[in-house]
């Protein structure tokens, strides 16, 4: 019973990843779905909450299997529905073939990414939650959910802070609550999943235009890296929004290498997600927008910015509109926060204060980072020819750092005296770039100078 | 020369370099790729490697060594607290609206409204003391904390260290430790010992949650001695008694010699039972030291006894003692003392009905306490007297009479109570506070400064004792 729980979000996640793309790898598709089908699971929870229906096991469970019954007739009808999208011919065959055509290097790669992986799932189910706010907030808010199973009941109850504990998007918590639900003890399962998810989509993304040694490194490097690693082991917010917000980056980045328009609204849709798992993705999806139109402008692809923007813009107002007008709880969404900037306008030529932050971003992250940002320095002098063939990548990087310097400019107007101590914060909120800045890196040094045998996989 | 000759000459040249330019940049691209992929991303890939390795020994370690550790196991091996936390979920009801400090200095977790939030939902909670409390008249249960982390002041740890009206103390389990040794009744003109140590004693009455780790006959350097090694959670009082049978006489002296693992946790008792069948149980100083012996005995039982007669009306003639003991039980002065637990507040709440057949100080305590939550101070007082006339050393009878005396207005008495208080237990800054409040009604300025003074040296973080000077060095 346990386990459907978590087949169940991923089969509803495989369908809607064939209503979004039909053009990505089984194993991807896999990966994808898991994280596709519990962002949209919680969403379908919340949908019922919505309408004043509590999202019991039973209601949830009619209401996604429901929407996958009538997607799969969509599918059908409109002739993309293929039996290779279900059952692969021989799969294991397949795994064996690969696993025996592997190198000696990456047969050791794999073997660390494998045996990494496993301790993270290990340390994930045995330990419960138990850092600080992942209690106090996300698990917390999970447990009064699993218990009312209607959030406007769980904020109503009688709890101190109610307004703190019901302030950020609830992705995380309805996952733990869903979980709660079908009888797990420990809802942390969901992250390391979402680690072997990352893990997959990342190897492919790359492996567009890389070799598979090249892949299999900078997997590597991304799986260890210490921010994300160690948060997928526990339940904090920063390693699930990393993770929608940098794999919708990259496949929005895919989308303007392949002009594949799956990869557009794919984009838009787990960018939108990272938006229900925190609340910091808007400023990073605007400068998105400006270069997408820019891009589409050049290319005359008009319609795309509307696609990529439309899911985003379905998910990313939810949760704040809900407070407001549902829990009764005071707007924290953007709107206040341009009335204030309007306000605050005069503070932006404070030369002093940019001098401050800037200082504050680079102690407190770049130095933190600081092989990480040494590397990629290093490589886009090194590879100034790459970097050409990848500049809107480079492009989107340059926008998530001046966005970040500029996000922490405007936060600490707002918190005058408090946003010197929030280092730890800012740290871990950078965590969403370093999958791209990895990705990035991976792709511009992809030619190596052997390349007469080097092969890409085939799209 | 004709162009088409200067272009035959320059040909070979053109080619070598044209050669030389690729081979240069195919080397440049070679030497990039080891620098780069070889050298830095592989550095850096051992260096994650190693990072990532490490990270995961300092869980498994934990994890193979407590393979089938339960929930709270593990909780506890992350929250140095959550033990106690489990323990207040466990002694309160799912009800409770409870009182904890503020989360600043030893505090700061267990302060932590949402962090206590988390282990104690659906208990609720409220910030106590200083500051206004919200709910305040709400209130079921008070935390006890003696607070986390290390400090050079320890006058800075316990947490509350201001009054709290206690009906039952849950606290974390503490083990006391007592060798007993000559208790019975002596005569004082021939100095006999009418009675020893020979047989065990047995539990007369208790209101207490104990394990008993021992309770046996030690030979120690060749006497005879009696050990008992409890455990409590909760402790009121626990009587433990052998049956005697003597008249009471002006030379009667009952005596203990013990030696206690922790001070003020131990005191004598003996029952006294009158012509009418009425029934007393006197009590003694409790111990002093620690771990060392000590003489325990009830002075003048005799004229206490007839006193107390005389009190409640009962016939002193014919007063026998019955039952000799000690009281293993003896609550320590101030709750925090015991480090960490919950208390349930006296609110006037109902209560089954106590057993009256038997006086005792800690029934008429109970009693007036619950008589001054309802606000019946008369009431209240005459069983703090009560309470104080079979045990002379109970502390908080004492200050909850200063209290009193101090609402009615006739601050010679409560001045005497605050002081008799302090003489029982001077290490106690909220007395010394309660002395200067009186002071300071009484426009007894420099007594009230001195108190306060004393209070504040006693705990530094009295709250109430710095603003008290503050406004007396204001007013000059």
């Amino acid at each position: 019973m346990l386990i459907l729980g978590v087949i169940i979000p991923t089969v509803f996640g495989f369908v809607i990843s064939l209503l979004i793309t039909p053009e990505v790898r089984f194993s991807e598709r896999l990966a994808l779905s898991y994280a596709l089908g519990f962002g949209f699971l919680t969403l379908a929870m919340f949908s019922l909450n919505v309408v004043g229906i509590k999202f019991s096991l039973l209601n949830t469970t009619a209401l996604i299997c429901g929407i996958i019954i009538f997607s799969l007739v969509y599918l059908k009808l409109r002739g993309r529905l293929r039996s290779s999208f279900l059952f692969r011919e021989a799969p294991l065959q397949k795994l064996r073939q690969n696993l025996a055509s592997l190198s000696l290097f990456e047969k050791v790669i794999v073997g660390l990414l494998v045996f990494f992986i496993f301790c993270n799932i290990a340390i994930a189910l045995y330990w419960p939650v138990y850092w600080p706010d992942a209690l106090t907030t996300y698990d917390f808010r999970a447990k009064l959910l699993a218990q009312t199973k209607f959030i406007p009941d769980a904020a109503s109850l009688p709890i101190a802070f109610s307004w703190i504990v019901f302030e950020y998007p609830p992705m995380t918590s309805l996952v733990h609550a869903w979980l709660y639900l079908w009888g797990w003890v420990n809802p942390k399962v969901f992250y390391p999943l979402l680690l072997i998810s990352l893990t997959i989509v990342f190897y492919w993304s790359l492996r567009e235009w890389s070799p598979r040694y090249h892949c299999f490194l900078f997997t590597l490097l991304l799986v260890t890296t210490g921010y994300i690693y160690t948060h997928a082991a526990c339940a904090y917010t920063n390693f699930p929004f990393a993770f929608y917000f940098g794999v919708g980056t990259i496949y929005f980045y895919r989308w303007i290498v392949t002009h594949k328009k799956g990869f557009l609204v794919l984009g838009g849709t787990l960018l939108g997600l990272g938006s229900w798992v925190r609340g910091e993705s808007e400023v990073f999806f605007l400068g998105y927008l400006v270069i997408l139109i820019f891009f589409s402008i050049r290319r005359r692809r008009f319609l795309a910015p509307l696609l990529f923007a439309l899911p985003y813009f379905l998910i990313q107002p939810l949760w704040s509109a809900y407070r407001v007008h549902f829990l009764n709880f005071p707007s924290v969404n953007v709107l206040p926060g341009i009335s204030g900037l309007v306000t605050l306008s005069g503070q932006f030529l404070n030369f002093a204060r940019w001098r401050e932050v800037t200082g504050f971003v680079w102690e407190n992250v770049i130095v933190y980072f600081r092989l990480l940002f040494f590397l990629l320095v290093l490589t886009t002098v090194l590879y100034a020819g790459e970097v050409r063939k990848h500049y809107f990548l480079l492009l989107i990087l340059i926008s998530d750092i001046i966005l970040f310097i500029v996000g922490s400019f405007v936060y600490s107007l707002f918190f005058p005296g408090k946003w010197e101590y929030v280092g730890g914060s800012s740290r871990r909120l950078f965590v969403i770039c370093l999958p791209i800045i990895w990705y990035f890196i991976a792709s511009i040094t992809t030619k190596h100078g052997f390349s007469k045998t080097q092969r890409v996989a085939k799209s | 020369m004709s162009k088409a000759t200067r272009q035959l000459i320059s040909y070979p040249g053109r080619c070598i370099r044209r050669q030389l330019s690729h081979s240069s940049s195919q080397l440049f691209v070679r030497i990039r790729f080891l620098g780069i992929i070889a050298g830095i991303m592989l550095w850096i890939a051992t260096g994650n490697v190693v990072k990532v390795t490490k990270y995961d020994l300092s869980f498994l370690h934990f994890m193979l060594s407590n393979f089938n550790a339960s929930y709270d196991q593990k909780m506890a091996s992350k929250w140095g607290f959550y033990n106690f936390l489990k323990f207040v979920k466990d002694h309160t009801p799912p009800t409770a609206l409870i009182v904890h400090p503020h989360p600043t200095g030893l505090w700061i977790n267990l302060g932590h409204e949402l962090l206590l939030q988390y282990f104690l939902y659906p208990r609720e909670l409220e910030q106590g003391p200083p500051g206004e409390v919200q709910r305040s008249g709400m209130i079921t249960h008070a935390l006890v904390a003696w607070g986390e982390g290390k400090t050079q002041d320890k006058r800075r740890y316990g947490w509350p260290k201001f009054p709290v009206n206690v009906r039952k103390f849950y606290h974390m389990p503490s083990k006391r430790i007592f060798f007993l040794h000559e208790l019975g009744v002596i005569l004082r003109d021939s100095g006999e010992l009418l009675t020893s140590s020979g047989r065990l004693l047995d539990n007369y009455m208790s209101s207490s949650e104990k394990e008993i780790d021992h309770h046996r006959i030690v030979e120690l350097d060749g006497r005879s001695l009696e050990h008992l090694e409890l455990t409590y959670t909760q402790n009121t009082y626990d009587y433990w008694t052998k049956k005697v049978n003597f008249s009471l006489v002006p030379e009667t002296l009952i005596q203990v010699k013990v030696k206690a693992s922790v001070k003020h946790s131990i005191n004598l008792i003996a029952v006294v039972e009158y012509d009418t069948a009425k029934i007393a149980i006197f009590a003694s100083l409790p111990n002093r030291k620690i771990g060392s012996w000590e003489s325990l005995s009830i002075s003048e039982l005799y004229s206490k006894a007839r006193e107390y007669a005389r009190l409640k009306g009962w016939d002193p003639k014919e007063m026998r003692i019955t039952k000799v003991g000690v009281n293993t039980g003896l609550p320590l002065p101030m709750p925090y003392l015991e480090k960490y637990g919950v208390i349930e507040l006296e609110m006037g709440q109902e209560r089954e009905s106590p057993d009256k057949s038997i006086d005792h100080s800690p029934l008429f305590f109970s009693q007036a306490d619950f008589y001054r939550v309802k606000g019946n101070l008369e009431e209240a007082r005459v069983n703090y007297e009560l309470a104080v006339k079979l045990y002379p050393a109970s502390i908080w009878a004492h200050y909850r009479l200063g209290d009193i005396y101090r609402e009615k207005k006739e601050p010679v008495k409560a001045i005497a109570q605050y002081k008799k208080t302090i003489e029982l237990q001077s290490g106690i800054s909220w007395f010394h506070f309660a002395l200067a409040e009186v002071y300071r009604e009484e426009n007894k300025i420099d007594l009230a400064k001195r108190y306060y003074t004393e209070a504040l040296e006693l705990d530094p973080a009295n709250y109430w004792a710095k603003l008290a000077l503050e406004a007396i060095s204001k007013k000059g």
